[in-house]
């Protein structure tokens, strides 16, 4: 066995494995349960075992060590709270919100009722709407990080949007 | 285009929204814009990474202590079954063979050479790699019939035995160290250098530092066929040899100058007298159980 190839032993190396996936892990599971100190805590414990067994785990299954880490934590623990959304300040951007005379609805008040609705989703829609989202996942790897089909994402999506979209219309 | 993805098709840009318009009214496809622009512009809560991978690397070093602790206790564990096992090995892997009977005994070596231990003998050896290093410690007397190999040695208090050929014997008691090669060639080394190659028949024995040598034994035990191998020896010494072995007493009345030449069986005496009654020409007469006289 070479002792020179690099591995998760390594601070540095271990190190940016963190920072390239903390947010990504930590958000899945802030979409998952809307609570931010359960969604730390059980990602630092993800990171945290990754670290114990680092002589065991190759970089290449490490991230798929920490999600199934943080899945299997996630088992026991409690039902989901609300999702809260904040908003980048987009003064140096445009905002591309549509305003529609249908609607009469200001930004703002969209924002609201579109957040409330991502709270009324199942959690599988949720999960895979945001990581869509905010996390910028394609399909596919949204599918490998649940261990489902990218058919079942698919499926998933379409629910989300259909499930948003009436939401949003019913409450206008 | 497919029915139940077509949304998630359309986000991902495979339908454009032309192509949507075939499933949804143009307010909905409006609605739809505003969730797929917005929900990008979304952020979750912050997180104070640095801390957390400081927490997460921390872990370690309190576990590390532990760790050793462990990896010390498991040294020292294995450490200790390495002693028992490497003493079990030595006491399954050292053979001592103790005759103190009053009877020759038997064995065979690893190689399936034999030896035969005289009574108080014992032979010492270690089973494992015989074959590469035949090597026996001997005290007190034994024949050795050893099978073609390597070296086979033998190792007394005085000095050793090379066997490079088949059928010897050794004694080693006291002051004295006997070799006598039955068959093949012996190679004998005394403990102060001296060194002499014995072949068939050949005998030398030391006594201390001296040697004496014979050559052309007249005497010797063939363990082998049991016998006693007698060459132009004088009839008294016969006699005290088998009066010694088989415990009786055989006197010789006419004390003339008699040679005899022939082999005695070892274990059996009437024969053994047949026979010396045979090549000496002297009759035997028995008085008692253990008492004959020859004349």
């Amino acid at each position: 066995m070479n002792i020179d190839l690099p591995n998760l032993c390594n601070q540095k190396i271990f190190t940016n494995f963190f920072k390239e996936n903390i947010k990504p892990l930590r958000n899945f599971l802030y979409f998952k349960f809307g609570d931010t100190e359960q969604a730390n805590d059980v990602a630092q414990e993800a990171f945290t075992k990754l670290w114990e067994n680092c002589t065991k785990v190759s970089i290449e299954k490490a991230k798929s060590y920490v999600y199934t880490i943080a899945n299997n934590t996630t088992l026991n623990l409690i039902k989901h709270q609300k999702v809260v959304l904040q908003y980048k300040n987009s003064t140096d951007k445009q905002s591309i919100f549509i305003e529609s005379p249908e609607f009469q609805m200001q930004e703002a008040d969209f924002k609201q009722k579109l957040e409330n609705a991502i709270n009324q989703l199942t959690e599988a829609q949720r999960v895979c709407f945001l990581m869509h989202r905010i996390e910028d996942k394609k399909y596919a790897e949204i599918a490998e990080i649940l261990g489902i089909s990218v058919k079942a994402v698919e499926k998933r999506m379409h629910g989300a949007l259909q499930a948003l979209k009436n939401n949003i219309k019913e409450f206008k | 285009m497919r029915k139940d993805t077509y949304l998630s098709d359309w986000l991902e840009g495979k339908i454009s929204d032309q192509e949507l318009a075939q499933f949804e009214s143009k307010e909905d496809i409006i609605l739809l814009k505003n969730i797929k622009n917005i929900s990008a512009e979304a952020n979750v809560p912050q997180i104070t990474d640095s801390e957390m991978l400081q927490e997460i690397l921390q872990t370690k070093k309190t576990k590390l202590i532990k760790y050793n602790f462990n990896k010390v206790i498991g040294i020292a564990a294995s450490f200790a079954f390495f002693m028992v096992a490497f003493l079990v090995f030595n006491l399954t892997n050292y053979q001592s063979v103790l005759n103190n009977s009053n009877q020759a005994i038997a064995f065979y070596l690893p190689d399936q050479s034999k030896v035969i231990l005289l009574s108080n003998a014992q032979a010492d050896f270690q089973k494992l790699l015989w074959n590469s290093n035949r090597e026996i410690s001997l005290k007190g007397n034994a024949y050795f019939e050893v099978k073609r190999g390597e070296k086979f040695t033998v190792k007394t208090k005085s000095g050793s035995v090379n066997v490079l050929g088949t059928k010897f014997f050794v004694q080693s008691d006291q002051n004295q160290f006997n070799v006598t090669c039955l068959e093949g060639k012996v190679q004998v080394k005394q403990y102060n250098n001296q060194q002499v190659i014995l072949t068939k028949g050949a005998k030398v024995s030391f006594v201390g530092n001296k040697k004496l040598y014979f050559e052309n034994n007249k005497n010797y035990t063939d363990f082998s066929k049991q016998q006693f191998v007698f060459n132009n020896v004088n009839l008294a010494e016969v006699i005290n040899q088998i009066n010694f072995h088989y415990n009786k007493n055989i006197s010789l009345l006419n004390k003339k100058d008699v040679s005899f030449y022939g082999n005695l069986p070892m274990n059996d005496f009437n024969e053994a007298l047949i026979i010396i009654q045979q090549t000496s020409g002297l009759s035997v007469l028995k008085k008692s159980n253990n008492q004959y006289l020859l004349n």
